[in-house]
């Protein structure tokens, strides 16, 4: 197993190295640089202005050099100054870091909250109505696209009815502290962790709904049934908990998505989340940005996968690695 | 076992989950730390202000705008919205009166023409301040302040939006190249290329070299960019067997040009330009050489002078126009080539306008009355700027989580809040939308004049923008004093003088019914960023120019693209035509975009008639006389068929009548006047 993780470790270099290569012929590649980009419109930018200010950002430098300056910075931690906001990239990540992550996490807690009872009832009424019903209500919500489905939510809830805020993250004319300022924190997050809950359970419940059935089909569950097990024991404990792992292996995979930030619902609900950041660091051609950024997501995914692949082996004992 | 290791997992995964949780929180915690210990600072030495007591009920003004970069620092920020904060923190010199003239603010500027030693006139500026104003942590203002904010944005590794180096300012050019004589090494550089580098004194050698080293200026794309081998034959050279040999292909066009085009390339301003840039290049990286500008003069604590060369239109707002930023604050470690103490206290703004920064979290920023303003202390105690996203600007004005806000203005708009009882205000935006044509791609003037007459734009901007816009018919905006409100219709739509024009260019119908010369069709390239749904004002002009052209046997080939690509095909050169708009228009110099040197000149349009008008025209100090020269050059624009200026639209303020006494609000509102500048007089109620 140790020699397992030291390989895959050792690849994971490997593969994080062919990333930012990717990333920065990207970014580099992308038409308009940041220079271009801010002084566009200014009637009065003279060609040698623009030239001095590409001197200041690097970017006068070719590719190669470019990268090579890049990485050499990075392996010592150093992932530069945002050209958009003036400040070191992982200042601005920690930044806004939190707002993406209680976005993400709690839609996720709450998404499991509900895939796993309504994916086992949907499973053990296979061909019902409740699962029709359910498997219904979930192919909607994947089908609904979010900014869709948000301004619904907003006109019922905010401008209809009136008792959700519209936008934010806070009531700026009040200006909570305390305790009452994380409740109106909570307020604000209502409709965003709606919309990422019911445009996300969809995919979750449909997973487990398809392993419940898999394990209620087992030779086990039905021995369990035939020793006159009660039911409820039959699903809570034989059947349920075999059906977790798999899904506690997928808890890996989904690190990196708590953290890389939803574009279009945090636009939507000016929530100034990392999803929100990066889109307008690809507008504005903010490469430090971008790389850091997408290093960050990149370390996190690897991570997910290898913690996944980890887990998997433990769980399952049939899974070994050499 | 089993069951052991299931359990585990299980906590592990919650322990996973609660660390990833507790992480966030520290996280959370230690930015509201870092702001209150910001706001701690800056009330901290502050002379224990008296907080201004709200007058009605409410006591915060909630400005609804779009998202920050953090950089509220008006030498540096290139956000419009960052600067919207900076507006409030910082007072300045001098700044416009309603109709966009310069007037006092919290100094003076004024200005005076002199002689110079050999005859030429000079124009010196003399800018004051109020004596014995204070900033908000209680540092007297001083001229130094002033000068502080010239040398940053002078400075040669300056990077912020000013385009103050590029002035000419006695001493600049010595100061920002960092060259105690840069003028005397100028000239001996400029002698040493005429020397040796004007057409007919310069060695084949060197000649050679310049068509090698710019592709034969840029014309050069490759082997296969062109019929190469053709055209050596057509000039009497044999590349028989070379045709595939890059290399020696190139020799040979490079010899061919060098033999019998040696009067059409200018090889002098490559060397001059090449030469300059190895000098400057070569004085920045020896330490300081050049501490001081010049012309830029202190006087006494309150007064400094700042040395024009030449007559400058805009001189005055250069100058005076100007924040006042503490230097005890911003510039304690400053020096000629180190901005980076500068940049540091980016995010933590503090100055001497009307209200001070407390905080920015949440995206919101906060401010507070600044009890120490030179001015009539603001009546509102606190006011935060929100980020709202656009298509919830109104309703969140009528809802009221907002009192003022900017939203884009439409007739839906109009309605929406009339039913609702809230305010607004319609003022023109300082620029204009156009649809450009590059005259090097369609060089024949009589195609470029066939195609204004297709453009049909009252029917377009009309339907799109109702009364909220209107048509206009010259390249420069409608804010700009100079504009020429007389100014007629210069190619009106007529679809039979398009081809008309078409025709007198050679352009007739083939066999097939193309409109063709020399057997290649008419065929144009339109870019345009529509969102890839042509939602844009100009689309209809455009769907209706494809239809007529295509009547003719012509072809419109129109690309609906995002608008950074549209911008870079538009500097690569690649668009016949374009459709964009300008903003920020601040005085009728137009040299950037339609001078032969200008940077922004992306239509190709070099003529000497109009780079002289324009030298004239910013050497008029005289208003009126001004205004004709600039009608006669716009006149030049339109004849050469480049740009067909499109519509000026209307930008939109909308108030919050619950929460805002309006009566408080400025009378007029205007382009360069709204409520921020009166901001301290306005109140709630």
């Amino acid at each position: 197993m140790r020699q397992y993780i030291v390989r895959r470790l050792f690849i994971s270099i490997i593969v994080l190295f062919g990333v930012s290569v990717m990333l920065y012929l990207l970014g580099r590649l992308t038409p308009g640089d940041y220079v271009t980009s801010i002084t566009a419109g200014n009637p009065n930018i003279t060609v040698e202005m623009q030239e001095r200010m590409r001197e200041v950002y690097g970017l006068d430098k070719g590719i190669v050099e470019g990268y090579l300056n890049w990485l050499w910075d990075a392996l010592r931690g150093d992932f530069g100054l945002s050209f958009l906001y003036q400040k070191p990239v992982t200042e601005i990540i920690m930044r806004y870091v939190p707002i993406t992550f209680t976005l993400a996490f709690s839609a996720m807690v709450f998404e499991i909250l509900l895939a796993i009872p309504f994916g086992i009832i949907a499973a053990r009424k296979q061909y019902s109505r409740t699962d029709y019903f359910i498997v219904a209500v979930a192919l909607v919500g994947i089908s609904l696209p979010s900014f869709f489905f948000a301004a619904i939510l907003k006109r019922i809830f905010a401008i209809g009815l009136g008792v959700l805020p519209l936008s934010g993250m806070v009531n700026a004319r009040a200006g909570y502290t305390g305790w009452a300022r994380i409740a109106d924190i909570g307020k604000h997050l209502v409709l965003p962790v709606t919309v990422f809950v019911v445009t996300g359970v969809g995919g979750l419940l449909r997973y487990v709904r398809t392993n419940m059935l898999e394990v209620l089909n087992a030779d086990y569950v039905r021995t369990a049934r035939a020793k006159g097990v009660p039911e409820y024991k039959v699903i809570g404990k034989h059947a349920f908990r075999n059906t977790l792992i798999p899904i506690v292996t997928m808890v890996g995979n989904m690190i990196p998505g708590l953290f890389s930030g939803a574009v279009i619902t945090e636009g939507i609900f000016s929530l100034e989340g990392l999803g929100n950041i990066a889109i307008k660091a690809v507008q504005s051609g903010d490469i430090p940005y971008l790389m850091g950024f997408n290093m960050f997501i990149a370390v996190l995914t690897i991570i997910g996968t290898l913690i996944s692949d980890i887990l998997y082996a433990v769980v399952d004992p049939r899974v070994r690695y050499s | 076992m089993k069951r052991k290791i299931l359990s585990m997992l299980l906590v592990l995964c919650m322990v996973l989950s609660l660390a990833a949780c507790k992480n966030n929180d520290s996280a959370d915690t230690a930015n509201d730390a870092k702001t209150t210990d910001n706001a701690g600072n800056t009330a901290g030495t502050a002379q224990v202000p008296d907080k201004v007591v709200a007058t009605g009920t409410y006591d915060t003004l909630v400005i609804g705008t779009s998202s920050f970069n953090g950089v509220f620092n008006p030498m540096f920020s290139f956000s419009a919205f960052d600067s919207q904060v900076s507006d409030l923190i910082f007072a300045t010199v001098s700044w416009l009166d309603p109709q966009g003239a310069l007037i006092d603010d919290a100094g003076h500027v004024e200005t005076e023409e002199i002689p110079a030693a050999d005859g030429h006139t000079q124009v010196k500026y003399t800018v004051s301040i109020k004596p014995d104003m204070k900033f908000s942590d209680g540092e007297p203002v001083t001229i130094d302040d002033v000068l502080f904010y010239y040398y940053v944005i002078s400075d040669p590794t300056y990077d912020g939006s000013s385009t103050f180096s590029t002035l000419d300012i006695v001493g600049m050019k010595d100061y920002y190249y960092d060259t105690p004589d840069y003028s005397e090494q100028l000239s001996k550089i400029t002698k040493e290329v005429e020397d040796k580098y004007s057409l007919d004194k310069i060695s084949e050698e060197a000649y050679k070299a310049y068509l090698r080293d710019t592709k034969l200026d840029g014309w050069w794309e490759g082997i296969d960019s062109y019929d190469w081998a053709g055209y050596l034959k057509e000039e009497g050279y044999d590349p028989t067997g070379i045709e595939k040999d890059e290399e020696k292909l190139f020799e040979m066009l490079v010899d061919c040009e060098y033999t019998k085009y040696h009067d059409s390339y200018d090889p002098q301003s490559y060397y001059q330009d090449k030469l300059e840039g190895e000098y400057i290049k070569g004085n920045l990286e020896d330490g300081v050489d050049v501490p001081e500008i010049s012309g830029i003069k202190r006087v006494d604590d309150y007064t400094c002078t700042v040395l024009f060369d030449s007559p400058n239109i805009s001189g005055d707002k250069q100058v005076a126009w100007i924040p006042i930023v503490p230097k005890h604050y911003y510039g304690a470690d400053f020096s000629k080539g180190s901005l980076d103490g500068i940049k540091a206290f980016n995010g933590t703004p503090l100055g001497g306008g009307p209200y001070k920064f407390v905080s920015y979290q949440d995206n919101i920023v906060s401010l507070e009355a600044n009890t120490l303003f030179w001015d009539e202390i603001p009546k509102i105690p606190t006011v935060k700027f929100q980020v709202v996203s656009q298509d919830d600007q109104v309703d969140s004005v009528i809802n009221g989580d907002i009192d003022i806000t900017d939203p884009s203005a439409s007739k839906e708009v109009i309605e929406q809040l009339e039913s609702a009882g809230m305010a607004y205000s319609l003022v023109d935006n300082p620029g204009y939308g156009y649809i450009a044509v590059n005259a090097e791609k369609i060089p024949d003037v009589n195609v470029r004049k066939g195609l204004m007459h297709l453009m049909n734009r009252t029917p377009a901007v009309e339907s799109y923008y109702g009364e909220l816009a209107q048509v206009i018919e010259r390249p420069m905006s409608t804010t700009i004093a100079e504009y020429p409100h007389d100014a007629k219709e210069f190619y009106g739509y007529d679809p039979d003088k398009a081809l008309e024009y078409f025709t007198a260019a050679g352009y007739a119908k083939d066999a097939n019914g193309k409109l063709a010369k020399d057997g290649e069709q008419l065929k144009i390239t339109i870019g345009i960023g529509g969102d890839g749904t042509m939602n844009h004002p100009s689309a209809p002009i455009l769907t209706q120019m494809a239809n007529d052209l295509q009547s003719m046997g012509a072809e419109l080939i129109i690309q609906d693209i995002d608008a950074s690509t549209l911008f870079d095909l538009m500097d690569a050169g690649e668009l016949d035509m374009w459709v964009a708009a300008w903003s920020n228009a601040t005085d009728c110099d137009l040299t950037q975009m339609f001078g032969s040197k200008g940077n922004d000149n992306n239509v190709h349009l070099y003529s000497d008639e109009i780079d002289k008008l324009q030298a004239e025209i910013l050497k008029t100090v005289d208003f009126d006389k001004r205004c004709e020269l600039v009608a006669q050059e716009l006149d030049l624009i339109m004849d050469a068929a480049v740009y067909m200026p499109v519509y000026q639209r209307k930008n939109m303020e909308i108030y919050n009548t619950t929460t805002i006494n309006m009566d408080t609000l400025p009378e007029t509102t205007t382009t360069f006047w709204n409520y921020v500048k009166e901001i301290n007089k306005l109140e709630l109620n």
